[in-house]
């Protein structure tokens, strides 16, 4: 009995031990592209300034699902959803293209000892940590532009769209692992969700039932209510949609390659 | 030489035959359900055994080794491996952005292989391989030839039983593609298997079992009178 407990003791540190050192690969692998600088720091960056330049100063009205109306000027809002918009169209494409090459290598890691689940995982939270430079990032530039009233919502809602769509980007990937289509996946979803139907701009769809579906929609009321009126009332709300999302894109992006291989 | 080497192959074959390291029963496959890959594919592999699997480009070479290495499950029949299976695939799977070094240990790590365990085992094989001078530079500036002598060295790691290798010698130069065959040879007299699969199987004296994959299934090629292409 106690040979049992003390070998399955050993047994899950030598789990640990190779989701350590397999998740600090990848990263290392990561780091060590040129193209990582474009995709997780020039991308935001240029995608921010260019929607806050080319809007105007024209003023407008929407209400929040708490009911609150605010009026605020075009640009403002769309700074701070421009913000998200750059941020899922990143993490969901660096999520897609970064998955797709570790899918590729996972195949002879597993035949090496890693299991599917630590391949996965350890993938996932390489590209969650390399995001991170990508998050402070885009957080400091938009508040360099504006200043939000409440800098901490803010702030979680870019790091829960992140979140969000790097598993949505890393489900793509599960599903194809052809660059053009999955890349064209990613991107059409995201722009559409979090800039058009979760979006204030996008008047005609902005708050319909079915729009609180969508894994943008929370995160964008928690950065509207946190930018304009400064209270943050929606967090726990956004925090658990945010957490089942990004769980929901995980766990089916596991299934669907485990399904594949059986298959 | 050749004869005498491959009167011991046979030898060595007969004397394990009731101790198969892999054995592969009535295996078929397919990808969708129209167009069967394999069907009816048998082979057993003996200790000390280098088989070879010809066959043209398309006709299912690869996926009968993935389908032995347990990269994809046969939709009927039986895969049973009586032993750790090594593979070198077909495309170079590394750590691009990796050194040679670290790609050796993150792959043995895998296998629950202690750090100076495989950096012996690294250096060995690149010592072996030759090409130990490139174990800081990362793979990505490696030649192609270098590049597969990874590729391969990787899939030695631990030590495997059966070694499954898919196309190993492309991109090798003259003296690896003999350093390659010595090692095989190396590997044989250790007990271990060696499955190679090649679009060309030009010196079929170099295996101690040659095999066609023609018509979904393996055909034994006795060479003498190989309708196929040993003449």
């Amino acid at each position: 009995m106690t040979e049992k407990i003390v070998l399955s003791a050993a047994s899950r540190g030598f789990v640990l031990v190779k989701f350590i050192r397999l998740t600090l690969s990848f990263l290392k692998n990561l780091f060590r592209q040129k193209a990582i600088i474009f995709s997780t720091l020039v991308l935001p960056l240029f995608l921010i300034w260019s929607t806050w330049w080319v809007t105007a100063e024209i003023p407008m009205r929407f209400k929040l699902t708490t009911d609150v109306i605010i009026s605020q000027t075009m640009v403002n809002v769309h700074l701070y959803t421009g913000a998200l918009t750059a941020m899922g169209l990143t993490a969901g494409l660096f999520g897609f293209i970064v998955s797709v090459e570790n899918n590729r290598i996972g195949e002879r890691l597993e035949l090496s000892g890693y299991s599917t689940t630590i391949v996965n995982l350890s993938s996932f939270l390489s590209l969650l940590l390399a995001l991170t430079t990508s998050v402070i990032l885009t957080v400091l530039f938009t508040l360099f532009l504006r200043q939000p009233k409440s800098d901490y919502g803010f702030v979680l809602s870019v790091v829960f769209v992140a979140l969000i769509y790097s598993a949505f980007g890393n489900f793509i990937a599960s599903v194809t692992n052809q660059f053009t289509e999955g890349s064209l996946i990613v991107l059409v979803f995201s722009f559409i969700d979090l800039m058009l139907f979760s979006n204030p701009m996008g008047e005609q769809i902005y708050l319909q039932d079915w729009t609180r579906f969508l894994p943008g929609f929370w995160p964008t009321q928690l950065v509207l209510e946190s930018s304009f009126i400064g209270k943050n009332e929606l967090m726990s709300q956004v925090l658990l949609y945010s957490i089942l999302y990004a769980l929901f894109f995980l766990v089916a992006g596991l299934a669907v390659t485990k399904i594949k291989k059986v298959n | 030489m050749l004869i005498y080497q491959k009167l011991i192959y046979q030898f060595m074959s007969h004397d394990a035959a009731t101790s198969s390291l892999l054995d592969i029963r009535d295996v078929m496959f397919s990808y969708n359900s129209k167009k069967k890959i394999l069907n009816g594919v048998n082979l057993t592999v003996n200790p000390g055994e280098i088989i070879g699997i010809s066959g043209e480009n398309g006709t299912g070479k690869s996926t009968l080794l993935k389908i032995i290495v347990g990269l994809l499950k046969p939709k009927s029949g039986q895969v049973s491996p009586h032993g750790r299976i090594g593979y070198s695939p077909q495309d170079i799977l590394l750590f691009d952005n990796l050194t040679v070094m670290e790609n050796f240990e993150i792959f043995g790590s895998g296998l629950n292989l202690k750090k100076s365990e495989i950096r012996k085992q690294a250096n060995e094989i690149m010592n072996q391989l030759n090409f130990s001078q490139y174990a800081g530079e990362l793979v990505r500036n490696l030649s192609g030839g270098t590049m597969q002598k990874l590729n391969f060295g990787v899939s030695l790691l631990g030590e495997p039983d059966v070694f499954v290798l898919d196309e190993p010698y492309q991109g090798l130069d003259y003296v690896s593609f003999q350093t390659f065959w010595e090692i095989q040879f190396n590997l044989r007299e250790k007990g271990k298997s060696i499955v190679i699969v090649s679009h060309m199987i030009e010196d079929t004296s170099k295996f101690t079992k040659s095999y066609h994959l023609i018509n979904k299934r393996l055909q034994g090629c006795d060479r003498k009178d190989c309708p196929v292409c040993c003449q």
